[in-house]
Formats: structure tokens, sequence, C-alpha cells
């Protein structure tokens, strides 16, 4: 087995974000910064227009400037968006048309995976087959925090991939879904909108309890606005429920053989580059080292959701993470 | 910080004939409809107005933000910035600063933390900025 690094650059949010990179800069700097060789994206941050009015040219210069890095293409992440009118949920036909031309569209980009989302019931799923099979992409449904490996969604997805038994339909796990601790960051920025210490103590109890992210949630809203707590660190702290799983990381080898692409998501590295304070990457990582074939893997910082350009560099943290990658899979 | 730290500019308001042009960037890290929009909230010095006062200027028009429901095929692409404008009949001149106070609300159309209930992301921002 092996783990092939790369990068999503959905890592780099925050200097997409400012303007300060057009889509071909961003990827020469992945490629001077030798981040790849895996290299992901997400349509609905790269491309103005995706999927169906992405100018040919902004395609082509995508295309060229992956191939000048000597990148490889490796999951274009699409998105389920059934709830983008606010009264009219989509229904089954509606998310199989939405989906169908970005996942068309990578195939046509040469992106042999597609990074589906949990929101894709069974019958959109027994739908998108036949599509996918057409375009030669391999749907990786994410299984993401909240969700995991033995979650309800996502055991109904295992049944319905088990009955159809597609090597087009897998899974791209997100070590979201099992970490260890609530990301520093994240405390410090619901610190710094006002939240107590006594008010951190309790939602690191809260998001150990049991019971559903919602229900969690709203206990640690109801105990702060008891205790007097500002408002907008418990609105914000709605976030930590959803972005933060904890399912254990050995649950991980039920996926691993449908397993098409991984999200190596991390908040930090520590000083040495060999382990990562809320999630556990030497457990994590042992487990998808039992693979029988190569896998790759974007190493996924989401660390802008608490950190400026200016405070920390993406391309640094997704450096980091790499050593302690390389660090860790050396030892098995 | 982060994407709040994005969604106001220095140079976000601009006087108008009729009040402020407001340029808004996303606070989030991927492209949504409009139709996403839920609420916004804008104070420029001490005059609060809200999303009934609030208009999207979009493609010529000027929407109101409770048109915008329908539009789902009209995307906020991540990397630009939408006008809202707020009247004022007596604006404060170019050149002159004024804190500026945007509050959005926006649907996340595909993180879905309870039945029928999307996360709803609100974000507060503040800054002192000079008129355009």
């Amino acid at each position: 087995m092996s783990i092939q690094l790369g990068v999503t650059i959905y890592s780099m949010t925050n200097e997409w974000l400012s303007g300060q990179y057009t889509l071909p800069s961003l990827i020469d700097e992945v490629g001077k910064r030798k981040l790849g060789p895996g290299l992901e994206m997400i349509g609905f941050q790269s491309l103005r227009g995706f999927p169906s009015k992405v100018d040919k040219k902004d395609i082509r210069d995508f295309l060229n400037a992956v191939e000048r890095n000597e990148l490889q293409l490796t999951s274009l992440a699409g998105n389920a968006d059934i709830a983008t009118h606010p009264k009219a949920w989509m229904d089954t036909d509606q998310s199989v048309e939405f989906m169908r031309p970005q996942i068309e569209l990578a195939g046509e980009m040469g992106f042999p995976v597609m990074r589906i989302q949990i929101g894709l019931t069974p019958e959109v799923l027994e739908k998108l087959e036949p599509i996918a099979r057409k375009a030669n992409v391999k749907l990786g449904m994410e299984i993401h925090a909240p969700e995991g490996p033995n979650t309800p969604k996502v055991m109904a997805t295992r049944e319905v991939y088990e009955r159809i038994d597609s090597e087009y339909l897998g899974f791209v796990p997100d070590f979201s879904s099992s970490m260890r601790a609530i990301a520093p960051g994240m405390i410090d920025k619901l610190k710094l909108a006002g939240l107590s210490e006594a008010g951190v103590a309790s939602l690191t109890a809260h998001w150990k309890s049991d019971g559903t992210p919602m229900e969690r949630y709203m206990a640690f809203a109801e105990t702060a606005k008891a205790a007097g707590e500002p408002e907008l660190p418990i609105a914000q702290a709605r976030l930590i429920f959803t972005m933060f799983g904890r399912q254990k990381p050995e649950d991980w080898k039920e996926l691993l053989d449908r397993t098409v692409h991984i999200h190596g998501k991390f908040y930090e590295v520590n000083d040495d580059n060999t382990d990562s304070p809320s999630i556990d990457y030497a457990a994590i990582l042992k487990v998808f080292a039992q693979a029988d074939r190569e896998i790759s893997m974007s190493s996924e910082w989401e660390g802008h959701a608490f950190w400026d350009a200016d405070e920390v560099s993406a391309f640094d943290m997704v450096e980091k993470h790499h050593k302690m990658c390389r660090h860790i899979i050396s030892q098995y | 910080m982060t994407l709040e730290a994005n969604v106001i500019r220095d140079d976000a308001v601009s006087r108008t004939s009729e009040g402020y042009d407001v340029a808004v960037h996303i606070a989030w890290y991927r492209s949504l409809p409009l139709s996403c929009i839920e609420n916004i909230n804008i104070t420029l010095g001490d005059k609060s107005f809200t999303c009934e006062d609030v208009k999207l200027k979009w493609e010529g028009d000027l929407l109101p933000l409770s048109a915008l429901a329908d539009r789902t095929e009209d995307w906020w692409f991540v990397q630009d910035a939408l006008t809202f404008h707020v009247p004022d009949a007596s604006p404060v001149n170019a050149g002159e600063k004024t804190k500026l106070a945007v509050s959005l609300a926006t649907r996340i159309p595909y993180i879905i933390i309870g039945p029928n209930f999307p996360l709803v992301q609100r974000t507060d921002v503040e800054k002192e900025v000079t008129v355009q």
C-alpha cells in the first residue's frame, strides 16, 4: 500500500478570497512549493460559472498550469445543494440534474474522482451511477463531521453501495469525523468573541457529551445563555458541533475497500512536524496503511476558519502537514 | 478574522445621489446562489438599515431582499463583491470616515444540521471606512 500525498487548494481559501492569486498562479505556487503531486479543488470555489457556464479558456489555463507543474488531478469536489431554495428543497430528479453537469465536467477535465456529499439519498445515488460510469468518474461520498462511518445516513449509503456494487460509487473519508479535541484555534476565536473560560469548559464538556450535534449544541447554548455568555460566540459555537466529529479512528476500516480518495483534514501541526493536536494522525493513517492499493490523500488545512492569511500561510501549513504525514507513514 | 475579514474592505462604501452603495464579499469559502441570502442588516454611522430598506444591485436592477428566494440560478461568485444599495437622504460626504457594520445571514444549502434544518451562517463585521 501507499498513500499518495497532495493538496486541495481549498486549503488556500484565505489566499484565494483575497484575490491575490488567479487559478493558474495559485497552481504555480503549489507546484513551486512541491505540495503535490495530487491536486484537488472545489468546483464552486475555484471555477467561475461552475459547472455549466465555465469559460473554456479558464479550463485550458488551469489544465496547462497543472501540466507545467507536473501535478496529477485527484478529485473535483462537487456540492449537493439540496436546500438552494429556502422553501422548495430539491427532490430526487432535481438533485440528479444538479449533480449531472458537475460529474460530466469532472470527466471532461480529467478528474478521476468527484467528491459528492451526504445530502444525496440512495435514490439519487442509484440514478447517478450510470452518469458517473459514462463520464468515467468515481463518485466519492465525503464522510465529514458531523457524520462518521457508522452514522445512520452513512449506513444507508453503505447499504445502497453494497446493493449496486459499482466501482463508480465510493467514499472520501474526511478526518474531521474522527477528532480527539476541538481545534485550539477555534477556541481562541470564541474567546476573542467574548466567551469566558467557564464558557470554554462548558463548550468542551458538551462537545464530548452524548447526543446528536444539534442536541449537544442546544444544550450548550442554553447553559451559556443562562450563564450570561455573549450572544455572538454562542451563535458561532454551532459550527464546532458540525465541523468536529468524534468517531473512533479505527471505524474508518469499515470503509477502506470503497475509499476512492482521502481528505487529510487538519488544523495545526506541532513544531517538530510529528503530530497534530486535535486529530490523531498516527491512529488514523495506520488504518489506511492497510489498504492493498495506492490511495490519494489531499492535505486539507481548514485553519482558515479562524486564521487570516497574514497570520498563517496555508502553503506553509500544507508543507508541514506533508512532513508530518511522511514521518508517520515511515513508521509503519 | 478569517472569512469575516473578507466581508468588508476599506473601500466598501460609496456615496450615491440617493444614499450609499456598500460592497459586501461572501462570508463563505465558495460561491452560493443569491437565493441563499437570508438576511442582511447594514449600519452606517448611527443609522441602521434592515433587509426591508436594503436592495441588491444586480445586473442593472434593484432587487428587494424578499425577491431573492427564487434566484437559484444567479450566483454570487466567491471572489466578487455584491453591491447593496442603502437609501439615505443625507449621506456623509466622500472622503469622510464612517463606521460600517454588516450582519449577514447565508443559508448553506448542503449542510443540513437537523430534520429540514439547514445551517444558516451568521456573520457580524464592523469596520471604520472612508466613504468613496
